[in-house]
């Protein structure tokens, strides 16, 4: 597998002498979908502000497709990473949502062309083009975060960070969000997900890796992840609510199977009470 | 610019700490505040500004935070830089090569760092509550006190959202550091722009949490810890207002405060 990100060693102390990440080190491979799981303060929005070279390594170094972050500008870096912030408003300047997503096309410098085509392709692709005359201001919560994705997925970047994209989301939204992931990783795009919304990351993802008080705590598949009670305790998160169903009943397949879906907790029931529809 | 915001954030924030300045009476620290800047605004002799400036170092390094204070002092360095530039222009027009200019335009920076050094030191080391309890304790008006730290309260929030803000148009591809000095300027809409809705917002949010906890329903308030007068903020105030009076009579060869009455 193509390591696109590669972290080793790294640490940072913000100016207030809070140390926020401690030797992280870390691999993002080519086209997977990684979770970057931690409760507040964790150090996981620290970490992917590396990515495209807004924090520089202060010991250690970030290499992404092998550039040394340091030896590279933000906009350089940002062409291959596109980081969505948890705010919208913390991005929103625009008097129209076409203007918005078109901002970042072209302070690349795209042609007036390419600019129309892409802004009208991801606008249709988020149910966004009907309100392209429309004021960011005035969208929906739900709107204004598909907004903000469409901003940065506009121009195209290779690995996509979404930081916190399930705050204040109803389920729909949610939903929608991991469709809308689904969908990118299609195309072969890589995904991290910074989050601490821990039932969010149940489905759909490949690796999960867990942070706390600025260190990586552990890493794996969903399933082992999100049945380790111990390290997730350790990480001041709590078990998802279908592991803790499924941990309940106490049953040896429970272990097994490690259901992590309804269906999946479902199937396991009418396996261990043996009934058939 | 976002060092300059990472220092102001720095600035206005209070930490705990065991740090001698952290635990002195606000209404002492807020008094020998006063007592402090009152003579730099009557002299420009630069003797008296540096003996003020040791005396300023002198606490920085044994009664607080230093390495914050000087995290502080460094973002706004940038910026004094850029005033003492513009300043210069104004003073030295229209002949540029000018010393009188130069030294002139040093004092004047000086003096504001001084004055930025002392309210570093006292941001830092005051927790926000307790300056309206102070003031409150001084006879001003609960609902002015306030008022006046609610605006110092959000100084480290506001400049928390101008960092985010920052990042958030650089990993869209904005170059501040790029094109000439009206591009550059325009380029910083981007960042205003945001700043200024999210403030916007947040005064409506906080006047709406602000009214439905009945705030100002009552003149009088109580707190839930009062503010005590021990020997050391005496012993501090004391000695600063000593350190004043000595340095600003020797150097200036009379007494402040007697002298102005």
């Amino acid at each position: 597998m193509e390591t696109v990100i590669e972290v080793r060693n790294l640490s940072y102390m913000y100016p207030g002498g809070i140390v926020a990440l401690k030797n992280v080190s870390l691999d993002v491979y080519l086209g997977e979908k990684l979770v970057i799981l931690g409760s507040n303060g964790a150090g996981k929005s620290t970490l992917i502000k590396h990515f495209n070279g807004l924090l520089k390594p202060q010991r250690g170094y970030v290499k992404v497709f092998g550039v040394d972050t340091r030896k590279a500008s933000v906009a350089e870096l940002s062409r291959k990473v596109g980081i969505v912030f948890q705010n919208p408003y913390h991005q929103f300047f625009s008097e129209k949502v076409w203007d918005e997503v078109a901002f970042a096309l072209k302070n690349f410098g795209y042609s007036e062309e390419t600019i129309k085509y892409r802004v009208t392709k991801v606008l249709r692709l988020f149910d966004l083009y009907d309100y392209a005359d429309k004021s960011p201001f005035e969208l929906s919560s739900g709107e204004m975060r598909r907004l903000a994705i469409a901003s940065i997925l506009a121009y195209d970047p290779d690995i996509i960070v979404l930081d916190e994209p399930t705050v204040g989301q109803d389920r729909i939204q949610k939903e929608k969000l991991k469709e809308y992931i689904r969908l990118l990783s299609l195309q072969n795009k890589t995904i991290i997900l910074v989050t601490h919304d821990i039932e969010f990351v149940t489905e759909g993802f490949d690796r999960i890796v867990v942070m706390s008080n600025g260190m990586i705590v552990g890493e794996g598949s969903p399933r082992e992840i999100l049945y380790d009670e111990e390290l997730l305790r350790k990480a001041n998160l709590i078990l998802p609510q279908i592991p803790e169903i499924a941990l309940k009943m106490g049953d040896s397949a429970v272990f097994k199977k490690k259901p992590l879906t309804e269906d999946e907790l479902l199937s396991l029931i009418v396996d261990i009470l043996g009934v058939r529809k | 610019m976002r060092g300059i915001m990472e220092s102001l954030y720095e600035m206005f924030i209070f930490r705990r700490e065991n740090k001698f300045l952290n635990n002195v009476d606000p209404r002492m620290k807020f008094l020998t505040l006063i007592i402090l800047m009152t003579p730099i605004f009557l002299t420009m002799n630069p003797l008296f500004y540096m003996a003020m400036f040791l005396f300023l170092l002198f606490q920085t390094f044994t009664l607080a935070n230093s390495r914050r204070i000087f995290f502080s002092l460094k973002g706004i360095v940038k910026l004094l830089i850029m005033f003492y530039i513009v300043i210069y222009i104004f003073n030295a027009y229209p002949n540029f090569l000018n010393l009188e200019a130069a030294y002139f335009s040093f004092i004047s920076i000086f003096r504001f760092f001084l004055l930025v050094h002392m309210f570093t030191l006292f941001f830092t080391t005051t927790y926000i509550d307790d300056l309206a309890q102070a003031l409150y304790k001084l006879k001003v008006p609960y609902h002015v006190a306030y008022a006046l730290v609610l605006s110092v309260r959000f100084v480290p929030t506001v400049a928390k959202d101008i960092i985010q803000i920052y990042d958030a148009q650089r990993s869209r591809g904005l170059e501040l550091d790029k094109g000439g000095f009206f591009e550059r300027l325009r380029k910083m809409l981007p960042i205003l722009i945001p700043a200024f809705i999210i403030s916007i917002l947040r005064v409506d949010f906080v006047a709406e949490a602000l009214e439905s906890r009945a705030f100002g329903s009552s003149p009088k308030r109580t707190f839930m810890t009062e503010l005590e007068l021990r020997k050391h903020d005496i012993v501090y105030i004391l000695l600063s207002f000593a350190y004043v009076l000595t340095t600003y009579t020797l150097i200036e060869g009379e007494v402040p405060f007697l002298t102005w009455m």
